[in-house]
């Protein structure tokens, strides 16, 4: 998908609020490679 | 609740439920009992790929990683020596921040080794069949069959809607926005008591209400961890069913769901689902949250409900003057 973001600012209020909580994180360099992310139950290694 | 994994052929087993689908020439990074995502990314066979991805991910590693947080290493590739080379730069990479590599794994479809000690051996079914029992008790669905399939998923018969749109918008314009607003919340929840797929009449309807901002909003703003299964349906069917000219909003709801629910490689899906020509906010918002890889809590401490009697910080956010509320710099992929 084309991510540039072309309007000025999010307009509504919750768009506002996730684009504030986005703020507080570090700006990375947007690379090609896409990353699937996934948070899931905790995996533990019970015997070797 | 904990996956207790208690050796490599499991520790490959369970990374298909854990992802949503069955991953194919693939780095996969598994968290070790502690809080850091899973991640998954196309093998990179060169240097600059290599470069590329970890730029990706050290910064979402490294704001939630601990003292004593480990992983493991899993590439899933025919090529066991690329295998070793990548399994070995990145098990650097993430010690240079901090995090301990406990086990670095290479798998192609028959066969596991650990690259460490060399120890091979066979997947078997029994550790496929235990895993999928224990990932079923943890309410998962099971896997696709790969990335493309659960991309494929949200594809539907798009027709029968894209018929109904003239009349449904010709109905909908008899009606005020916050009438139509209060019947797609009422349809919301009645899909959240009984689960029984929209009719073609009710689907349209639902699209061509939710392309008002306020009422897509009352919809976004009911989502919480413990709705988003029943989001993530009504969603999903809809991206499917949708025509062009009414998908970018539901496509962009189920990315969120999605995302709330832990599955970033659905809400990359569903973001690929929203039209290229119809720039949508609430998609390159939910795109950076995924590719930043935030923590769903982080919606939720910001967003509490009004009914534990605190502003939630959507109100704080609204009382802000726009220009200090909006981002100062560059979101990450704006």
């Amino acid at each position: 998908m084309d991510i540039t973001y072309r309007r000025p600012r999010p307009a509504s209020r919750p768009e506002r609020l996730l684009a504030w909580l986005l703020r507080l994180r570090p700006t990375t360099t947007s690379v090609a490679a896409r990353i699937d992310f996934v948070r899931a139950e905790p995996v533990e290694v019970t015997q070797a | 609740m904990t996956l207790s994994i208690q050796n490599p052929d499991e520790l490959v087993a369970v990374i298909p439920h854990l992802l949503g689908f069955k991953p194919e020439e693939s780095i996969v990074f598994l968290p070790m009992g502690s809080d850091l995502p899973v991640a998954r990314v196309d093998l990179p066979t060169t240097p600059r790929d290599r470069e590329g991805v970890w730029r990706s991910i050290r910064d979402a590693y490294g704001r939630y990683s601990q003292p004593g947080s480990s992983l493991a290493i899993v590439c899933l590739t025919a090529d066991r020596a690329m295998a070793t080379d990548v399994g070995h730069e990145f098990a650097a990479r993430f010690d240079s921040i901090g995090i301990d590599t406990r086990a670095m794994l290479w798998a192609d479809e028959t066969r596991w080794a650990d690259l460490d000690t060399g120890d091979m051996g066979l997947q078997t079914d029994a550790a496929r069949e235990r895993i999928a029992a224990a990932t079923v008790l943890t309410g998962r669905a099971q896997p696709a069959a790969t990335r493309d399939s659960l991309a494929e998923s949200l594809v539907g018969d798009r027709e029968p809607v894209a018929k109904l749109l003239p009349e449904t918008r010709g109905a909908a314009r008899e009606n005020t926005a916050r009438l139509e607003g209060r019947w797609a919340l009422a349809r919301m929840q009645r899909f959240q008591r009984d689960g029984v797929r929209l009719s073609d009449s009710d689907a349209a309807r639902l699209l061509v209400a939710v392309e008002s901002i306020p009422t897509r909003d009352r919809l976004w703003l009911d989502m919480n961890r413990g709705n988003v299964g029943s989001h993530v349906a009504m969603w999903t069917d809809m991206t499917q069913r949708a025509p062009d000219e009414v998908r970018a909003a539901p496509a962009s709801l189920l990315g969120f769901a999605s995302w709330l629910s832990g599955h970033g490689a659905l809400a990359w899906c569903a973001l690929d689902q929203v039209p290229k020509d119809k720039p949508y906010a609430l998609a390159n918002l939910v795109a950076a949250a995924v590719e930043t890889a935030m923590h769903p809590r982080e919606w939720e401490a910001a967003n509490l409900p009004a009914e534990r009697g605190l502003d939630s910080a959507a109100d704080f956010i609204s009382r802000r003057p726009a220009a200090q509320a909006g981002p100062a710099q560059a979101v990450p992929g704006f």
